[in-house]
């Protein structure tokens, strides 16, 4: 369980968070979604102490993170990939960690082989690739086998497997009963792991709210008609007043009205209609809607289609499984 | 592997969430975080380091090496010593001439020092270490435990091996007496000296974050200072020249004095080996890492 009550984080003139409050609570896979700069990270830094709040508070399990007395038990954290020193064995590396606690070394063996790591435990971490180095920041997120997990970005840089792997985990871990946050700026990402949502965009707040409340809370939804007459179809629909986007020969994207006002338009004038239906807005597309003004960097893309947008989200689907 | 699928996959795991515990493995509670662990997990971490061995062997080596080279130069008849030459009465201080030696190893050991904290800035796994013991300061009392642990009998073994060494080839020159109380005095100065200097890189870590700005500052007091220091005549700068680190470490690694008073002396390491570091710590405790 994660509270946090009107979290403010300044430097200097800028705002990194902006009064945000939120609520982070066990059984589910929590997504904390919002453009590079949204202060994504510098939240979670907060969340386990590294970083000071200017002013608002946050707990863990109840209690301030450095109030708990053996940390690593309630709270496992990933903040960046190999936050280890590139000298030390993985091995060493989590031997240490749980020294500190007093947590005994066979947990130890028992983290480097839940992940994988267990051939390369003794050599030197600065040898290892993106994907071993983010395992074993999995297997110290795990070592005090914690209530709380929180991870920033975790699959960021990772290969199809890689991606795979934390998404099980992450869903098994939710399954167990424990409080799982993880941080990424692609919706896509969330959309197959997560299932409630904090959005923020420019330190703020944006939605608090399930994958499934998002999806539906799209408005004006695409219908996609096919018609052997989409041409005649279509000047209709646009005399009607709605938009109207060939996307093919024989196929509308139209939006501005309804799949039942398309088909009696059609019935009408005795046009064959193929296919009608409305489509499900992408969560990419929600997303995207919801953080346009917030993000740091904007391209000055114009106001795609529904469809090409649906589309865009297909394509980043397909990056993260490349 | 369809995204469709995968939602699929994602809307079947609640159903079994209720048969979950929060915890999976049979473990019983660890005992929690406390000042030995922090000891015991910092002694894990500079072990395991192979810059650290390796440190120790070129500060081991430099130290001996010097000390038979400046036991050599002193002790040859031939040579024209403007002073503490081979005169009527052999040597003054051998002790102390062989024991000047670790000069060149306090630089490696303030190095070692400055890695134990910096090393952690330069690689990211300060966070790790901050999130186990986030009320900070119980890292830098272990870190500052574990510096001292190893350095102590390492420094004592440093300094009778330059000693014995140089005694070996002083030969007819000088002789070393290990009876005497001084001698043993200059050698357990000499500890001191080596361990504050790494001690003072250990606070230097921790104030400045990066093994370059740490380094570059522990070399201007130990090595740089001294001399330039020492082509200006006005008071308060004599008296900060008289009280680097240097001055003091060879006011005590010897049998017959130096600037420094030994009372003196072993303040003046003292102050450079706490001050820093609780600096170091004061600054680690409210800052963001």
């Amino acid at each position: 369980m994660i509270e946090a009550q009107h979290l403010v984080k300044r430097y200097g003139a800028k705002t990194a968070v902006d009064d945000l409050s939120f609520t982070v609570s066990p059984g589910h896979v929590t997504g904390f979604l919002g453009p590079n700069g949204a202060g994504k990270s510098t939240t979670m830094r907060m969340v386990v102490g590294l970083d000071r709040p200017t002013s608002g508070s946050v707990t863990v399990n109840g209690k301030p993170y450095a109030e708990h007395r053996t940390p690593l038990a309630e709270v496992g954290t990933l903040l960046e990939a190999k936050a280890v020193h590139k000298g030390r064995s993985a091995h060493d590396h989590l031997l240490a960690l749980a020294q500190s606690q007093g947590i005994g070394r066979r947990r130890v063996a028992e983290v480097i082989d839940l992940v994988g790591l267990h051939d390369v435990a003794r050599k030197r971490a600065g040898g290892f690739s993106l994907g071993m180095g983010q395992r074993l920041g999995i297997a110290s997120a795990l070592l005090g086998d914690p209530a709380t997990i929180i991870l920033d970005e975790p699959v960021n840089g990772l290969d199809p497997d890689g991606v795979l792997w934390i998404r099980t985990l992450l869903r098994g871990l939710a399954a167990e009963g424990r409080t799982v946050f993880v941080s990424s700026h692609l919706m896509s990402e969330m959309a197959l792991t997560a299932e409630r949502l904090v959005i923020v965009g420019r330190g703020r707040l944006l939605a608090d709210t399930t994958v499934d409340d998002l999806i539906s809370s799209a408005s004006d939804r695409p219908v996609v008609v096919h018609s052997p007459q989409a041409g005649e179809l279509g000047r209709l629909l646009v005399s009607a007043g709605a938009t109207v986007t060939d996307v093919e020969v024989g196929e509308l994207l139209v939006t501005g009205t309804t799949a039942a006002r398309i088909g009696e338009v059609a019935a009408e004038r005795g046009i064959v209609l193929h296919e009608l239906h409305t489509e499900r807005a992408s969560l990419e597309q929600v997303y995207m809607a919801l953080t346009r003004d917030s993000r740091e960097y904007t391209t000055d893309e114009p106001a795609t289609g529904a469809r090409a947008g649906a589309q865009d989200g297909a394509a980043q689907q397909q990056e993260v499984a490349a | 592997m369809s995204t469709q699928t995968s939602r699929t996959t994602t809307d079947a795991v609640p159903s079994q969430r209720e048969h979950g515990s929060p915890h999976h493995g049979q473990h019983t509670a660890p005992a929690g975080a406390s000042l030995p662990r922090a000891v015991l997990s910092e002694w894990t971490k500079l072990r395991s380091l192979r810059s650290t061995w390796w440190t120790l062997v070129i500060a081991l080596g430099l130290a001996v090496g010097f000390a038979a080279l400046l036991a050599a130069v002193v002790s040859n008849p031939d040579a024209q010593q403007p002073q503490g030459g081979p005169g009527a009465g052999g040597l003054a201080d051998p002790v102390g001439i062989a024991l000047a030696s670790s000069t060149f190893s306090t630089l490696v050991l303030g190095v070692l020092g400055a890695l134990v904290v910096a090393g952690e800035y330069a690689t990211g796994s300060i966070s790790s270490s901050l999130m186990a013991l986030p009320r900070r300061w119980p890292l830098v009392v272990a870190k500052t435990a574990v510096l001292v642990g190893l350095l102590v009998p390492f420094t004592l073994v440093l300094s009778l091996a330059s000693l014995w060494v140089a005694s070996l080839i002083y030969g007819d020159a000088a002789t070393v007496d290990w009876a005497s109380s001084d001698t043993w005095l200059a050698v357990l100065g000499n500890c001191a000296y080596l361990v504050a200097v790494a001690l003072l890189g250990l606070g230097l870590g921790l104030l400045f974050r990066t093994t370059a700005a740490a380094i570059t500052v522990l070399a201007a007091i130990v090595f740089v200072a001294p001399p330039l220091l020492g082509l200006v005549t006005w008071d308060w700068v004599v008296a900060i020249n008289d009280h680097l680190p240097g001055v003091a470490g060879s006011s005590l690694a010897s049998t017959t004095g130096g600037t420094l008073g030994t009372g003196e002396a072993w303040l003046t390491l003292l102050g450079w080996a706490a001050v820093p570091v609780l600096a170091g710590a004061l600054v680690l405790q409210r800052r963001d890492a």
